[in-house]
């Protein structure tokens, strides 16, 4: 199945970006695992009504890489067996409750592409002990160039870009 | 962690947050049900504890699994009903729900009686009195049975199916058996022009949805057993033209009856699913006819959604060049099966379409297709609009011969 934009979603603002895509005349379609509570549904209804291929309650379940390092098609857990390829692949999967990041006790990877993340080594210094101070682990992110384009092993990978949330931030 | 400490059927995963709630289409209509976070996951908590937790009013949920499609934890919202339905519900008017949910039974035997059974069925009278004694609606209109069953006409071409170099196994269902095998042959006939034989299954029966709503379940197990050990001697795909049948059997053999379903799952597909995924592939080619000429709009049931197909005939649907396709919002029609039948819930059912027919209106298409066949029912006696199955308009658009000569090697 083609389009010119596959959005990997989760991020609350995921079906915002579809739509942008959507107004610039692409194809796009928007892979929306749940995500957190209140993740726009008004704004995922819009995105179908106005003809985005909406993949409800969907999941990437494989990412299959082309030689030169970029991404050549996915797989999703409902569509099994019907590869999704796109001339741009949007990272938009949020943080940790919509599973875009992942973390156990000392670590913290981007589950799907595995991108390069921005972490704290120390998780002594994940939190502050102040509840009510910015919390470094809000921080955490994946690394992208200057144009947005997602890091894997220090260099960007030319057709996947991220949105969102899951950006690391300064 | 959490993650390693999963309940069955995701339970511990609710957040309480009730988007199942609100995308429930029961719950906007019907005050006495308590809706999908309460009857599932709240009520469960009860019931592990005590039984006489159970609430009767669980009957009134469709098994339509949009809640299950809008949770964000991946709660098995649907399966925890319908588990529990099938644990402690009673029916509620037994010799009916045994009526309705038998459609192997009642189908093999009004079959040979058609010409006489559906103008019977039709009757004011009847109605009448099916409505007074069985509690079947009489504002419903049965499908019409069919004099000559899917299977008895396979049989007199199953030696032609196997003269195609390749061969596909065919899942007929009940509907197509014995109520409309037309949607079988033009099945068999899209097949051939795509270069492949249709085999049947060693042994078929009912992939048991209709008994798991009525709240047969041993039956339905019975049933499930019989269709997983012969879909798993089938040495090619297993398509069928029903998207409840492929989501019963793919998904409610395991989350509702209980059983292991791994080696089959992925066998079981619908034929838009495999076609287009072909298509894609360049292992098959369409060719159409270029006087075919349609306005259609498509309409999403409900288990599509769940499984997340309704891309496959859709995109199918546009490869055809003379169809103007609207694709309807996915709203459900109301009858889930055998519920809308029921004199109580008939109320409740045309309710719930409502939204679905106003758009057809709206949209007011020549033809309705989708891939349910109960929705068929439903989209049909409310809006009195034609309503197909995506295969029926395949095998009508295609040019049969130019399609057989593309796919002949």
């Amino acid at each position: 199945m083609k389009f010119d934009v596959i959005i990997i979603g989760g991020d609350p603002k995921d079906a915002a970006a579809g739509l942008q895509y959507i107004k610039e005349g692409k194809s796009v379609c928007l892979i929306a695992k749940g995500g957190l509570i209140g993740v726009s549904p008004a704004e995922r209804i819009e995105f179908a009504s106005k003809g985005g291929t909406l993949l409800c309650s969907d999941e990437v379940s494989a990412v299959e890489w082309a030689q030169d390092g970029t991404v050549a098609s996915l797989r999703t857990a409902n569509l099994v067996g019907t590869p999704l390829e796109a001339e741009l692949y949007v990272l938009a999967s949020g943080r940790f409750v919509s599973g875009g990041l992942k973390a156990d006790m000392d670590r913290v990877w981007e589950p799907l592409f595995g991108a390069d993340v921005q972490f704290e080594q120390d998780p002594e210094k994940w939190c502050d002990d102040d509840f009510f101070k910015p919390q470094p682990f809000e921080k955490f992110g994946v690394k992208t160039d200057s144009d947005g384009r997602v890091l894997k092993g220090g260099k960007p990978v030319a057709n996947l870009i991220a949105y969102g949330s899951i950006i690391a931030k300064q | 962690m959490q993650e390693t400490n999963i309940s069955p059927a995701n339970l511990e995963m609710c957040l309480k947050c009730n988007i199942c709630t609100d995308v429930c289409p029961m719950y906007a209509v019907n005050p006495a049900y308590p809706g999908p976070k309460q009857a599932g996951p709240d009520g469960e908590r009860y019931r592990l504890k005590d039984p006489e937790f159970f609430d009767a009013a669980l009957k009134y949920c469709l098994n339509c699994k949009r809640c299950e499609v809008a949770c964000p934890s991946g709660v098995k919202v649907a399966d925890i009903i319908a588990v529990n339905r099938l644990k402690y519900g009673k029916p509620s008017h037994p010799l009916r729900d045994r009526m309705l949910a038998s459609t192997d039974f009642v189908g093999s035997m009004a079959s040979p009686f058609a010409p006489v059974a559906n103008p019977v069925l039709g009757l004011g009278v009847t109605k009448s009195v099916m409505d007074g004694v069985l509690g079947i609606s009489e504002h419903r209109t049965f499908p019409k049975y069919s004099s000559k069953k899917f299977v008895t006409w396979f049989k007199r071409h199953a030696a032609e199916q196997e003269q195609f170099p390749r061969q596909i196994h065919y899942f007929h269902g009940c509907y197509v058996n014995y109520n409309y095998p037309q949607l079988g042959k033009d099945f068999v006939r899209l097949m051939n022009a795509c270069g492949y034989g249709v085999k049947l299954l060693e042994k078929e029966k009912c992939c048991g949805v209709a008994l798991i709503a009525n709240g047969f379940g041993d039956q339905a197990t019975k049933q499930a057993k019989i269709n997983l050990e012969s879909i798993g001697k089938a040495d090619t795909e297993v398509l069928t033209t029903s998207s409840t049948c492929s989501f019963t059997m793919r998904d409610e053999y395991e989350g509702v009856l209980g059983l292991d379903n791994s080696k089959q799952r992925n066998k079981i597909l619908l034929t838009t699913k495999w076609l287009f995924d072909k298509i894609e592939a360049g292992e098959i080619k369409l060719a159409f006819k270029e006087d075919f000429k349609m306005k259609a709009a498509y309409h999403t049931a409900c288990h599509m959604s769940k499984m997340g197909w309704q891309q496959y005939s859709i995109r199918l649907l546009k490869m055809i060049p003379g169809l103007e396709l609207t694709v309807l919002g996915q709203h459900c029609c109301g009858i889930s099966g055998t519920f809308g039948f029921k004199k109580e819930n008939y109320e409740f059912s045309k309710e719930i379409g409502q939204t679905l027919f106003d758009d057809i209106k709206a949209a007011a298409p020549e033809t309705v297709i989708t891939d349910c066949e109960t929705c068929k029912w439903q989209i049909e006696q409310f809006t009195k609009v034609p309503t197909f199955n995506p295969i029926n308009i395949l095998a009508q658009a295609i040019d049969f011969e130019k399609t057989q000569t593309l796919n002949a090697n």
